[in-house]
């Protein structure tokens, strides 16, 4: 955390503009919390002076009569304030959580769509830790300093101001003790603090230390036990461990400190007032009372300053957190969409690849002058080596990321003038990556799709074999996918092949669709593929080359360019760099 | 409790004690406070006093705060040490007991929950140790003595009571209100980051499918049960602090009061003052007393969470480790390389078929065994057994003429070198990772680092890479490709230059060419080791000495390339898909 925060230097003033203009619509609450939290921290100075009017009334009359009635109407009126106070108190926390959710929630909600319009490209380079990150943790940190520790700084500001008030007006000396005492014993916790700092940072690293080596013993424990590696690691654990101890006791110490000196900050007070109250009261220019009063000014006035420094402290993250917040929801959205509208039902299926120029960054382009013309319903096929560019082809058909050059056109409409919601709906893709949500096997089938009969979700799972392993689940369709569903990889690309098949889609991408079934398994969903494919255009990304002689073109890709073309049987008389490959899976020599 | 407990040591309830007493010191110092706040007043009163009986129980009052300050930092000293060491024995013990789980204890608590035990869970009781055992100790000792001094008045004593008996009751009822709720919030946020993490990862399939709505919807529902379970538990928890302070505020106005009576009905000038210093006192220490008492509900709101945690931690430790240490250390009668299933049956716990059933085959020294079948038809899983990851549930497995589990363990998995299937690197170097764990009279040098690299088809990738062998591995090896990885592990279980050897499914993401230069150079510089390799391609098995055909976790085909193609039918149907017929023969 710490490392970001330095990396881009927060502009608190502006985060600030936009965090208050982020919660406009809750501007009438936050006042409101403002307002009553103000009540709240007057009425809590208030009571302790007010109530101070009975001792001094039974101190004036000690040898007398007490008058009953003056101290019947003090007593009501303390009582008042102390409801009013409760009123105020308990109505600012009940909005402060309220502002707190909603800001977070709509905060949320407003990244989670915001990530659909982010290009992809974003997610390419930034990790996908930072940005979950950003959107559970930087959220929730951002919020809480809003709904919480705010209305905290407003009460603290507001008794700390009131306190010296009316300290000031009810006794000048005692005030002016009180305050000079108080800030002295502040000024030990702050020295403490300093010193303990390094500390505290030397814990944060260490606890993050320790907690990598778990999560990588724990992530790699086959490994360790399968090489007798159990001793080396926790020797590992052990050293780590106790470096931690160290600074964990010592970081613990200095933050235990704070309270006692404090205490201690604020008994200075207390002492002051004390000895300070009695040379007056001896010197007959003030009365019990007033001591008594001043007592409750001394906690009230460190209290107070305490929290306005411990907020401040939570206050720097929130405003880095804030940074991050807006930077992911300011981040530039994907080029306009375009409004000619294709129905799937009418699309051929000829596809046009014309003198495309692609670069992941602008500066380093990959595909340099890239034409194919496809008919309907023909299987291209899309081999090469790991990083030759097999991918880039299928997501520029997918307009995940724009051209820097050329043409693609369904139909002989450039696809930049579908809207993406449209052209997604002519293609179904397949990707190697199996991707599952935590839901039942069947809603993970269905995914976005409307209106699916049982009669079509049916015929798909038999069609991808999917029914036959239903069976051995114990709620079939409804089996519940997620961490120990017994659900195998190969399984999971099953279901992922069916969401496809369901799509129905004109246009169909496989990339390596299959790699995580195993070979049988691939026969059998490789009928079921042809099937898919008869009258469609398909595009095909494989490393098994077996799965794609069939096809009727086969682009050999290698470092962004397409070396050789053909069909299987023209390449392999080539004897070139596509026959050689083909031929490498025999050799076992 | 009892077994947190049991970290401590001698030294550690020394400290306990030495705690405690500074604890004390500190509470009757701060005590002493009030004491002589009433000497002073009361001198006041009586009118006789003169600056000298002002200066002494104001030194006295210095003394007081500065010793109580001294005293509470000693115990801090004294506790902070304590719990520190407390929670890094516990870390400890619990990351050697995962350590020592087989796989069937590491898919029962699952891994992330493992991670999150170990880390999240501690942090808890760490937090909870220091501030917890603190208030614990301090603040019953505070409230007692502040009682004590109060004075015996019983009217103020009871009017003091009832507030206490209204405090607690608000907090029972807060807590029985919101204790289900609040254990539902950490699920909850586990939901939010689930979804989240499952719609960035599968950004592509959403646009592919225009999932933008479903996702929305799913997001929202997720979002907004966090939202208002969250709302609620924040708002009944805030709604203490306002009771609490006013009850504080209320207790005062009523010691006054009942003060204000009490010394109207008293006749005796000299009972009245007595009665009004009392009334100074009591409130004081009333104050006290309740402040203390807030804390301690503090620290009981603040304990469920950390008995769940430390519930969670203790499952951990005190599992039962299902699989036991052997005695011997070597084969029967010198035997190398060499295993037999006679049986073998194993069913994962708690699943009601078997994942393998009646297996038996046997391998010599020198063999390379293939294992192939469709997806979920138990390879890797009779694969596990071997090294004892997990124990057959019936039948034997014998590593070269003994069985297995009478095997010290380390000694079995000295015989063997194990790539998985997911390829897994350690933070580190490339030379870290090569060499790594430990087998008895090995001790791998640089050249035969390399001579592993080399055969594991990693030599020239590594050495074009800045500092080589010495050249930085991220956690989880991010910084290499998935290619780069696999053979990195292939090139780990080569340095150990095993008699048995272990390959499941480990060159999916190597080209057929690498794949087949490693195998033939694997073969020829461990020419005396048993392979075993779990597979997909044809092509990479079809030469092995024998091939296991396995099918719903039964063996269906056992024999070489040529004789299963004419009798087994599973078999061919496998090669057929993958070689047009006549590549097949």
């Amino acid at each position: 955390m710490a490392e970001k925060n330095n990396k881009k230097k927060p502009n608190n003033g502006s985060t600030f503009k936009k965090i208050i203009k982020f919660m406009r619509p809750w501007l009438g609450l936050f006042i409101a919390m403002c307002i009553f939290s103000l009540l709240a921290a007057v009425f809590s100075v208030l009571a302790p002076n007010y109530m101070k009017n009975i001792v001094d009334e039974i101190e004036k009359n000690l040898s007398g009569n007490i008058d009953m009635d003056a101290i019947k109407d003090v007593a009501i009126v303390s009582g008042i304030i102390l409801l009013a106070g409760l009123g105020c108190n308990i109505i600012t926390s009940l909005i402060s959580p309220k502002l707190t959710m909603v800001t977070a929630e709509k905060m949320r909600r407003d990244i989670n769509k915001k990530a659909n319009h982010i290009p992809l490209s974003y997610f390419d380079t930034n990790p996908e830790g930072e940005t979950l990150s950003t959107m559970v943790n930087d959220v929730d940190t951002l919020a809480t300093a809003i709904g919480n520790t705010l209305p905290n700084v407003m009460r603290s500001i507001t008794s700390f101001v009131g306190c010296i008030v009316l300290m000031f007006v009810t006794n000048v000396i005692l005030a002016g003790t009180t305050i000079v005492a108080t800030i002295l014993g502040m000024l030990i916790t702050v020295i403490l603090m300093k010193k303990g700092q390094p500390y505290f940072s030397k814990n944060q690293s260490g606890l993050a230390e320790v907690n990598s080596l778990i999560n990588e013993d724990i992530k790699g424990h086959l490994i360790i036990k399968s090489f007798n590696a159990e001793n080396d690691v926790i020797e590992a654990f052990k050293k780590s461990n106790l470096a931690l101890y160290d600074s964990t006791w010592k970081s613990q110490f200095f933050s235990s400190l704070i309270s006692p000196v404090s205490t201690f900050a604020s008994n200075l007070g207390y002492i002051a007032v004390c000895v300070v109250g009695a040379i007056l009261v001896f010197s007959g220019s003030a009365s019990v009372g007033i001591i008594v009063a001043f007592i409750s000014y001394a906690q009230l006035f460190s209290g107070p300053l305490s929290t306005i420094a411990q907020a401040g402290g939570s206050f720097q993250p929130a405003i880095a957190a804030g940074d991050r917040v807006f930077a992911l929801l300011e981040q530039p959205e994907m080029i306009d969409d375009g409004k000619t509208e294709v129905s799937p039902d009418k699309v051929k299926g000829i596809v046009d690849f014309e003198h495309v120029k692609f670069g992941y960054v602008p500066e380093s382009i990959i595909v340099h002058d890239f034409s194919l013309h496809v008919e309907p319903g023909q299987k291209v096929a899309i081999v090469g080596p790991t990083g030759a560019g097999k991918s880039t082809l299928v997501n520029l058909l997918m307009r995940f990321y724009e051209l820097n050059g050329g043409n693609i056109k369904i139909d002989g409409v450039p696809i930049g003038e579908m809207s993406r919601e449209t052209l997604h709906s002519l293609i179904s893709m397949v990707l190697q990556d199996t991707w599952t949500f935590e839901g039942s096997i069947k809603e993970n089938i269905i995914y976005a799709k409307q209106n699916v009969t049982a009669e079509q979700f049916r015929r798909v799972c038999d069609d991808t074999g999917l029914s036959e392993f239903f069976e051995a689940f114990p709620n079939g369709a409804d089996t519940l996918l997620g961490e120990g569903s017994g659900v195998s990889a190969g399984q999971k690309q099953l279901i992922t092949i069916a969401r496809a098949m369901l799509d129905d889609s004109p246009l169909l991408i496989l990339d390596e669709a299959t790699s995580s079934v195993d070979t049988r398994t691939e026969k059998i969903i490789s009928q079921a593929i042809d099937k898919l494919m008869e009258g469609r255009t398909s595009f095909v990304i494989a490393h098994r080359l077996s799965t794609i002689k069939n096809a009727n073109v086969i682009l050999v890709l290698k470092d962004g360019d397409i070396i050789e073309t053909g069909t299987h049987d023209e390449l392999m008389a080539k004897k070139g760099f596509y026959a050689d490959l083909y031929m490498s899976q025999f050799d076992n020599q | 409790m009892g077994r947190m407990l049991s970290f401590l040591k001698v030294k550690d309830w020394l400290l306990f004690i030495l705690f405690v007493f500074f604890v004390f010191i500190q509470v009757m110092l701060s005590l002493s406070l009030p004491e002589n706040l009433t000497a002073i007043t009361s001198a006041l009163k009586l009118g006789n006093a003169d600056m000298s009986t002002l200066i002494m129980p104001g030194i006295a009052m210095i003394i007081c705060a500065v010793g109580s300050v001294v005293s509470a930092i000693i115990g801090g000293v004294c506790i902070a040490r304590i719990s520190a060491s407390i929670v890094m024995r516990m870390r400890e013990a619990t990351v050697e007991k995962i350590i020592s789980f087989s796989l069937a204890e590491m898919s029962g608590f699952s891994s992330s929950s493992l991670i999150t035990r170990s880390t999240n869970d501690i942090m808890q009781i760490q937090m909870f140790t220091t501030m917890g055992t603190q208030v614990m100790v301090q603040c019953p000792m505070l409230a007692i003595f502040a009682i004590l001094k109060m004075g015996s008045n019983t009217t103020w004593l009871i009017a003091a009571a009832l507030m206490v008996v209204f405090i607690i009751l608000l907090h029972v009822v807060v807590i029985i209100l919101v204790q289900k709720k609040s254990m539902l919030v950490q699920k909850l946020v586990d939901n939010v980051n689930r979804v989240t993490r499952e719609h960035v990862s599968g950004m592509r399939v959403v646009h592919a499918y225009n999932g933008y709505t479903f996702q929305e919807k799913q997001f929202d529902k997720v979002n907004d049960d966090l939202t208002k379970t969250s709302l609620f538990v924040n708002r009944s928890v805030g709604v203490l602090s306002p009771f609490l302070s006013m009850a504080i505020n209320a207790l005062s106005l009523i010691i006054y009061l009942l003060g204000a009576v009490m010394i109207n009905d008293t006749v005796d000038s000299g009972d009245r003052l007595t009665l009004f210093s009392d009334m100074i006192v009591f409130s004081s220490y009333a104050l006290q007393a309740m402040g203390a008492f807030v804390f301690m509900l503090l620290a009981v709101i603040m304990l469920p969470r950390f008995l769940v945690s430390l519930k969670r931690v203790n499952e951990i430790i005190n599992a039962k480790n299902s699989i036991e240490d052997g005695k011997f250390e070597s084969g029967a009668n010198g035997m190398v390389g060499s295993i037999e299933f006679r049986n073998v049956s194993f069913a994962y716990p708690g699943a009601s078929g078997n994942a393998i059933s009646d297996i038996s085959f046997k391998v010599e020294r020198g063999m390379t065994l293939a294992i192939i079948g469709s997806t979920g038809s138990g390879k890797t899983t009779l694969m596990n057994l071997i090294p004892r990851l997990y124990d057959a549930t019936e039948g034997v497995i014998l590593v070269d003429g003994r069985d297995v589990r009478d095997y010290k363990i380390w000694a079995l998995r000295d015989k063997i070198g194990y790539v998985p299937q997911k390829s897994f690197l350690f933070a580190g170097t490339i030379a870290s990772n090569i060499d790594y764990g430990q087998k008895s009279g090995l001790q791998a040098t640089l050249n035969e680092i390399k001579k592993a690299a080399e055969v594991g088809q990693s030599k020239e990738f590594i050495e074009n890479k800045e500092g080589n062998y010495q050249a930085k591995v991220e956690e989880g090896g991010t910084n290499f490709s998935g290619g780069q990885r696999q053979r990195l592990t292939i090139s780990r279980a080569i340095c150990r230059d095993p008699e048995i050897y272990l390959f499941d499914d480990s060159f999916s993401a190597l080209d057929f060419k690498t794949d087949s230069v490693l195998r033939k150079q694997l073969r020829s510089s461990a020419k005396d080791s048993t392979q075993i390799i779990v597979g997909q391609r044809i092509g990479s098995i079809k030469n092995a000495d024998m091939i296991l055909v396995l099918d719903k976790g039964r063996l269906v085909g056992q024999g070489k390339h040529e004789e299963l193609l004419k009798t087994c039918d599973v078999y061919r149907e496998i090669a057929l898909s993958q070689l047009s017929s006549e590549e097949a023969v």
